[in-house]
């Protein structure tokens, strides 16, 4: 079986080819920009060099987010129509997922954090389970990190936070006691993480039909919510 | 690139349009028959009174590949055997988030169908809609193009060749609809909300004024946006539909004017509308009856080829193809991309 993987969703584009029990062929640009120019020809020159042709790919693994939404858009949009045009399903799987399972090994409570700009992060918690791979302890949500390090600080055990947003916030999370840091190398979701969580979802095909994949956006639209609370203000008065 | 499954004889260009609040795309043979065309109009953004970029994102993102598939049905063709010559896609200008949509379906369609993607400016895309209607029209022709975005008469001296030769100097007449629209209490869109109020009013009631009648081709509508409101606020017992009416007549007057000046100047054969204000009735009789009066020769598109459609990418996208060949898989989206004058 031979998955394509896809995550555009923070600010790196990385693809990989990958065929089940071997090492996968991976390409990773750094840098929110160029997304959309890099995508295709980032695909087709890993379809080239591996000698695969798209009709043997089995199945689209993709990045759902949280992350930045044009980019991630940008990753979706184009793996959505590269399924349906080859009739093949896609495995979604969240951006903090990837992250967190980049530290499956490690004995303490695990805790994603992506930078979600405006001084806010994406963030969801997890613990290492038997057998390999991670369980989600939390729904996937957003926040300042202050909000965030007063909720790690009250699990009141030793923790580990992996991703760009806890780098990028280092700072506020030290001032949680026992907070460790994974380092710069697993700080963006990894395409050999990707496809480790997906080919056992492949096998169970728990898959979606391409145009049944939602993104993760966790957070409104700016325009809805500045509406919204506009709206609110005005029937209060 | 290998692998070749595609048919270059049959000439089936698939058109992808999400520069604004349309999700579009349509299935063109010859660049001059539309096989398909499916329209998906976002409707979150009434109730905002104007696109959301955000929003309009989302939307394309949903809707893409429901709306690429349909358009692949209705024209009778298999996901699976495709057999397009190229995938047309609207590269700019729009919103950066939008045409991101549609661009990265079409480089996804391109790898794994194997087919050449070709980059459609909108604009062009607009100037290319008279090629779908079933009588050719003759060159030169001088062109209206008018929507949200957009006010611009255009000299095209033949497919390619482009002047323009006219632009509104504030808002473009869409927006001047939307506005008025607004403050008359109407939904949004405003130009068909206008429209049906109009339908009940008298055209006559209130003369408001044309705008810049100095020779030149461009437009300037704020100053007429200002005069309705100040002469609704002042004048508050007449009615919304006498005050729509007058308001659509002056647009119109102007619109029409202008372009028929120009036609005469330019020495054109024909005159041609496009855009989305190009679905006004009153619009489209005017300058009809008037560019007849004038024997010149008018092509009035369809209202679903005025407004962004695929079909009118598909149509310029084989043109390109055919003149300067296909566009690199690298290609972007350009939001703030202009029309190439070259004459
Ligand atoms: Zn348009």
């Amino acid at each position: 079986m031979i998955l394509l993987g896809i995550d555009t969703a923070t600010e790196t584009t990385s693809l990989g080819l990958c065929k089940y029990g071997e090492p996968p062929a991976t390409v990773t640009l750094p840098g929110p920009k160029n997304q959309l120019e890099s995508i295709a020809t980032m695909v087709q020159y890993l379809l080239d060099s591996s000698g695969v042709a798209p009709s043997q790919i089995a199945a689209v693994a993709l990045d759902v987010g949280p992350g930045l939404f044009t980019g991630l858009r940008v990753g979706i949009s184009f793996a959505k129509t590269f399924a349906g045009a080859l009739g093949i399903p896609i495995i979604p799987v969240s951006s903090l997922d990837v992250l967190a399972f980049s530290q499956r090994n490690c004995p303490r409570a695990i805790v994603s954090v992506i930078d979600a700009r405006r001084s806010e992060v994406f963030y969801a918690m997890y613990r290492k389970v038997p057998g390999g791979g991670v369980a989600r302890l939390t729904q996937y949500g957003v926040g300042s990190p202050e909000a965030l390090s007063t909720e790690i600080e009250s699990m009141a055990e030793s923790v580990i936070l992996v991703g760009h947003g806890a780098i990028k916030y280092k700072n506020v999370f030290s001032n949680v006691l026992q907070a460790h840091f994974a380092g710069a190398a697993v700080a963006y979701p990894l395409i050999p993480m990707l496809f480790e969580i997906a080919f056992p979802l492949a096998f169970s095909e728990q898959f979606v039909p391409p145009e049944s994949v939602e993104v993760i956006y966790i957070r409104d639209a700016d325009a809805k919510v500045n509406f919204e609370v506009r709206q609110a203000l005005q029937k209060d008065r | 690139m290998g692998m070749s499954s595609y048919d270059v004889a049959n000439g089936l260009i698939l058109g992808i349009e999400t520069s604004c609040d349309e999700t579009a795309v349509a299935v063109v043979r010859n660049g001059t028959t539309a096989l398909s065309s499916v329209i998906h109009s976002q409707q979150v953004h009434s109730r905002f009174g104007g696109v959301v970029p955000e929003l309009a994102g989302r939307e394309h993102e949903r809707r893409i590949l429901t709306v690429i598939k349909s358009a692949m049905a209705d024209a009778g063709l298999e996901m699976s055997k495709p057999k397009l010559e190229a995938i047309a896609v609207t590269m700019g200008p729009g919103l950066a988030g939008a045409l991101m949509i549609g661009v990265a379906a079409a480089k996804a369609l391109s790898l794994a169908w194997s087919v050449p993607i070709v980059g459609v400016n909108h604009l062009e895309g607009h100037l290319f809609a008279v090629r779908l209607e079933r009588d050719p029209i003759t060159y030169p022709v001088v062109m209206l193009l008018v929507s949200g975005g957009h006010t611009m008469i255009v000299f095209v001296q033949e497919p390619g060749k482009y002047r323009i030769v006219g632009n509104s100097l504030d808002d473009a007449a869409g927006e001047a609809f939307d506005k008025v629209a607004r403050f008359l209490g109407l939904g949004y869109p405003g130009g068909p909300e206008i429209e049906r109020e109009a339908e009940f009013g008298d055209p006559a009631s209130v003369r408001f004024p044309r705008a810049l009648r100095d020779g030149s081709y461009n437009f300037s509508f704020s100053g007429l946006k200002t005069a309705v409101v100040t002469y609704a606020k002042r004048n508050p017992e007449v009615e919304v539909a006498d005050i729509s009416a007058s308001f659509q007549e002056a647009v119109v007057d102007i619109l029409v004017e202008k372009t028929l000046n120009a036609a005469k100047e330019l020495g054109a054969a024909s005159v041609a509308l496009a855009g989305g204000v190009g679905a006004n009735t009153k619009l489209r009789t005017v300058l009809t009856e008037r560019a007849h009066g004038l024997d010149l020769g008018v092509c009035i598109p369809s209202r679903e080829n005025c407004t962004d459609n695929g079909a009118m990418i598909a149509a310029a996208g084989a043109w390109r193809l055919h003149n300067f060949g296909p566009s690199d898989l690298s290609l972007g989206a350009y939001p703030s991309l202009v029309l190439p004058q070259s004459i």
